[in-house]
């Protein structure tokens, strides 16, 4: 076993197949572009269907990566150049260190996602208004600990730039709803005088354990959950007021509001059609990585010796994402042995 | 209300012919009655109307207080995830109870569009006065309406917002080419305006 897998992307995904790789006895050169590993899952502070504790999970799996003999973790760097195929690659990596030029068998690209700027929804008063903020926003408020404080009433809003053609995507983003209902008991439970109400179009929590956890945030926490897509978010003196029809019942209903929560869009990762263009593989309409067959070879990009993993194929959970990692690390294997 | 799913969707492909709407595209999210001005004086929101298109429900529909109340502000379609411009079918169900002769739940708003076509018919552009003086004697609460125009209207001639020259209409130099373009639509759609 002489030759190397490189991976693009230091998330759960690219640390999962760089281990499974290295537990295999490969050997794996990990590019990052920032400066730390973890990716999005770094920056969450829970996870769901089950609340455990996210920097906990995401801090170890990278301590695994570093404890691995093997793996060549290469911070702040960059895929800048690609030649040969499958099996017998070279590829040129950019770091502040400098250019240097490896030879590796296989690639895999676990390049991650990124959540939607909702900087077109001017109805939502978001850029205008500070109590106004994305989910990722609303992770970093709870981790610095400036949830609102007392009887405050919080509102999230679903579907902010997906299932919407005409100012975001046509997709469902897969996992706010499952985060929207993690965020309003992540609300609760650090301040039970709070109310929480989430607005809807339909839920879409699928899996092992989500129906229930969106079940336990209406019937264990008492979040409002009120069936309608938000239309209006207006500024009235300290407070937001959110305006929504409420379809069960067909009337409008307005919460005067604290702070309104917008779950925004997953989409590609910046800079994806770039790296795709660097790779030589397809993206899809959107700019995800296209994989060759979305069921049987989720992890095949349209090039022979290049692989797929996580978020940067479609909107994804962590445990698909891990999954897909192992898969794409397999697949890797295979090449390099 | 018992509703029954139609095999034929007549009122359906009418409605989106004549909109040039695609109906099927709604999520049904209700983003348009959430952000419509007047959803909550209509007795049917947007969303339902739709609802009720899918429905073939024509009789309910076309005599709905909710067809005359759209003001054709908008906001629905600036905000439909879908791109849709409900109030376009909007428009279209108010036509088709025109031609149908439904009468609607809402009786003030026809009257006053009625009125308001009828002005610009004679004189080619709206007089505020005379729309607003047939409208009061047509709308049968003169004394209500008298009562309510005290507070407004002098106050309007005193800050020079209206001047004396505005109580008699004047007829605009194009009026015969206005009668026209009403002729012709009426012809085109069989006799209503």
């Amino acid at each position: 076993m002489s030759k190397k897998t490189l991976v693009i992307g230091g998330g759960i995904a690219g640390i999962t197949a760089a281990q499974k790789i290295a537990q295999n006895g490969g050997e794996v050169i990990l590019i990052e572009k920032e400066g730390e590993l973890g990716g999005n899952f770094a920056k969450l502070a829970y996870t769901f269907p089950v609340l455990a504790d996210a920097k906990m999970i995401v801090t170890r799996e990278i301590q695994t990566a570093k404890a691995t003999s093997g793996i060549e973790i290469l911070p702040q760097t960059e895929l800048r150049g690609v030649s040969g195929s499958a099996g017998d690659f070279t590829v040129e990596l950019n770091s502040p260190s400098g250019t240097r030029s490896e030879h590796v068998g296989a690639i895999i690209v676990a390049a991650g996602f990124h959540y939607m700027e909702p900087t077109a929804y001017t109805e939502y008063s978001y850029g205008r208004s500070p109590k106004v903020v994305t989910s990722l926003e609303f992770e970093k408020m709870a981790a610095e600990n400036r949830l609102p404080k007392g009887n405050a009433r919080v509102v999230f809003v679903h579907c902010v730039g997906s299932r919407d053609k005409a100012k975001g995507y046509r997709y469902c983003s897969k996992i706010c709803c499952s985060y929207s209902a993690k965020h309003a008991i992540m609300m609760k439970k650090a301040n039970p005088d709070s109310k929480a109400y989430v607005f809807y179009i339909d839920i879409r929590a699928l899996g092992k354990g989500y129906e229930e956890f969106i079940r336990d945030a209406m019937e264990v926490y008492n979040v409002r959950y009120i069936r309608g897509r938000v239309a209006k978010v207006i500024e009235s003196g300290s407070k937001l007021i959110v305006r929504a029809e409420d379809s069960l019942i067909g009337n409008p209903v307005e919460v005067e509001a604290d702070l309104v929560v917008l779950a925004s869009a997953m989409e590609p990762p910046e800079g994806s059609r770039d790296l795709a263009g660097i790779l030589g593989i397809a993206t899809d309409e959107y700019g995800f990585f296209q994989e060759a067959e979305v069921n049987v070879r989720p992890c095949h990009s349209s090039k022979s010796g290049i692989f797929l993993a996580g978020s940067c194929t479609q909107p994804m959970e962590i445990a698909s994402a891990v999954a897909m990692g192992g898969l794409a690390a397999s697949e890797a294997l295979t090449l390099i042995r | 209300m018992k509703v029954w799913l139609e095999e034929k969707h007549s009122l359906l492909e009418e409605i989106e012919a004549r909109s040039g709407q695609k109906v099927q595209e709604c999520y049904q999210c209700s983003k348009c009655s959430g952000g419509c001005p007047f959803s909550r004086v209509m007795d049917y929101a947007p969303n339902s109307i739709l609802e009720m298109i899918v429905y073939g429900m024509k009789d309910q529909l076309l005599s709905s207080k909710a067809i005359q109340m759209c003001i054709q502000c908008g906001i629905c379609g600036a905000q439909c995830p879908a791109g849709f411009e409900m109030y376009e079918v909007m428009n279209v169900l108010r036509a088709m109870a025109k031609e149908e002769g439904y009468i609607s739940h809402e009786t003030k708003i026809p009257k006053m569009n009625n009125i308001f076509l009828g002005e610009v018919k004679n004189n080619g552009r709206m007089h505020e006065v005379n729309l607003m003086v047939k409208n009061m004697l047509s709308q049968g609460e003169l004394v209500r309406d008298v009562a309510a125009l005290i507070p407004i209207g002098p106050p309007m001639f005193l800050k020079g917002i209206m001047g004396f020259g505005d109580v008699l209409p004047h007829k605009i130099k194009g009026q015969a080419a206005v009668a026209k373009i009403f002729e012709n639509v009426e012809k085109m759609q069989g006799g209503h305006a």
